[in-house]
């Protein structure tokens, strides 16, 4: 039990300062700051489709279920307000959270894990190249400003989807959906709030990935285990900091 | 001058004891051989001196420097003027064998890419590769990979080569190759070199001497025949292989598990 508690301790501690030095280790030259381009365009660019087409997908969903509820009340014209709120304060960063924690978590925790046990890490450093400037903060950085771009994509493509729906097969007109979204959801309050959160998760999503690749197990096995254990984690935490964010928000707005 | 000098290195994790009392020192020019069996502690011995890992007792020069008083920058500037040859190759799997040899000389070196295409062609001639370069690393035979691996290890013209395990995996003719094309290298490139391996058979060929570590400490040393004549019942039981499994410490795992991990 005491070994247990110790083992988690020094974990943590493990992933505290690997974070710590990733961080520190910014551009220094011009292949670090084309790493980070790079990296931005695999991890962020290619996220884009699956991102605009989950978007779509959900701010249809949450217009239709949204309009059903309203309609029982007489609402109904509240629909775009609605759907806009929750997607720019909830759905939009957790859902692109998940998504992203899925599609680049995996990914990044088996490339990193993979490059660790063939030793390509050991060989960069004999190389006299910095591998955390030129492999993992390229990584982290292009994760943390993926993220809430992302987000304001799927908030976009479910805004947009919503509208269509609204104005095509439920009857809303454009004057009231509009009016309504302006009336419920404000920039700073609402829009503001789901990038922070998304930055945050960002974070998360990069923290836990890296970390689980770099200290795998050098197994077939072991880097199995980290890849889904970056998944899993990074997707528990997105899900655990969005109530704790929500709950200190409602506190203090 | 001393390329490694190692003043009575001592190493304990977690309260094991890794290695202790280790003094030893090469010059430049010199060839020299590090063997003893798995586990003995040949892995952690090179980790110190790559600087990957600290001594808890006594000092690690390389090229002079205390390794324990050097910044980050330092070391890069001491590695310039390192090569070293894995056992596993850690060849970049998704780069052609171009790429593994240009990327530190275009990293370092900024040159143009006319000049670095001729600087590859130059280091896979003289691993008697010419021609190798778009083949991906998937392609290649183990003894190309390693010839590969070898070419990359001075792409950058260093003074000190590393090699770990070199001869492991290899069929006895890419072995006999690979001694010839190391001792052609150390001539050409007029390198030093450090070699760890567990045979003490294909050392003996390439070094001018060599240390046997057993159990964490150095238990012989001296020149090839100095060794291989030793009284040392250890020594003599792991040149004639009767090494008896109890004999063996099992620290492999924890050793591998440290290099490349906890430093970068």
């Amino acid at each position: 039990m005491s070994s247990g508690i110790l083992a988690t301790c020094s974990r943590l501690g493990q992933s505290f300062w690997f974070v710590l030095r990733t961080l520190k280790a910014f551009p220094r030259r011009r292949e670090h700051v084309k790493a980070i381009l790079q990296q931005i365009y695999a991890l962020g660019n290619q996220s884009m489709l699956i991102v605009f087409v989950a978007g779509c997908f959900i701010g249809m969903v949450v217009t239709l279920q949204g309009y059903m509820s309203l309609e029982h009340y007489g609402a109904s014209s509240e629909v775009g307000g609605l759907t806009a709120y929750s997607i720019y304060r909830e759905l939009g960063p957790v859902v692109t959270g998940l998504l992203f924690a899925g599609r680049v978590g995996s990914l990044l925790a088996s490339e990193i894990g993979l490059m660790q046990i063939n030793q390509q890490f050991v060989c960069l450093e004999m190389l006299s190249i910095n591998a955390s400037r030129l492999v993992l903060f390229p990584r982290f950085f292009a994760v943390l400003v993926s993220v809430p771009a992302l987000n304001i994509l799927f908030c976009l493509s479910a805004v947009m989807s919503s509208y269509l729906i609204c104005t095509s097969a439920l009857g809303v007109s454009d004057g009231v959906f509009w009016n309504s979204l302006e009336y419920r959801s404000l920039f700073f309050r609402d829009v503001m709030h789901g990038v922070t959160k998304s930055f945050i998760f960002g974070g998360v999503i990069a923290w836990v990935a890296l970390y689980q690749g770099m200290y795998t197990e050098k197994t077939r096995l072991g880097l199995a285990k980290a890849t889904t254990a970056a998944v899993v984690s990074s997707s528990l935490y997105i899900l655990a900091i969005d109530y704790i964010f929500t709950a200190l928000s409602r506190s203090f707005l | 001058m001393d390329l490694v000098n190692f003043e009575q290195v001592g190493l304990t994790i977690n309260g094991r004891k890794l290695l202790s009392d280790i003094e030893f020192s090469m010059s430049k020019g010199e060839h020299v051989g590090v063997i003893g069996p798995s586990g003995a502690g040949k892995s952690t011995f090179l980790n110190l001196l790559l600087g990957f890992l600290s001594p808890t007792e006594g000092r690690v020069s390389l090229f002079e420097e205390d390794l324990s008083q050097v910044e980050v920058a330092s070391l890069e500037d001491l590695r310039m003027n390192m090569g070293m040859l894995f056992q596993t190759n850690a060849l970049f799997a998704e780069w052609s064998v171009y790429e593994n040899i240009a990327f530190p000389i275009r990293y370092h070196y900024g040159l143009s890419e006319e000049i670095i295409s001729n600087m590859v062609a130059m280091k896979l001639d003289s691993v008697g590769l010419r021609g190798a370069e778009k083949l991906m690393p998937s392609e290649l035979s183990g003894g190309m990979a390693r010839r590969v691996s070898l070419a990359r290890a001075v792409a950058l013209d260093p003074k000190f080569l590393v090699y770990d395990e070199p001869f492991t995996g290899q069929d006895p003719v890419t072995k006999s190759n690979l001694k010839e094309l190391m001792m052609k290298l150390h001539r050409q490139y007029h390198v030093s070199s450090l070699i760890v391996s567990h045979d003490i058979q294909d050392l003996s060929e390439i070094v001018d001497r060599m240390i046997v570590i057993w159990s964490g400490r150095i238990v012989a040393a001296g020149t090839v025949s100095e060794v291989m004549n030793s009284s040392d019942k250890k020594v003599q039981d792991f040149i004639q292989g009767k090494l008896e499994m109890e004999q063996v410490q099992e620290k492999g795992d924890l050793l591998t598990d440290l290099i490349g991990g906890p430093h970068v």
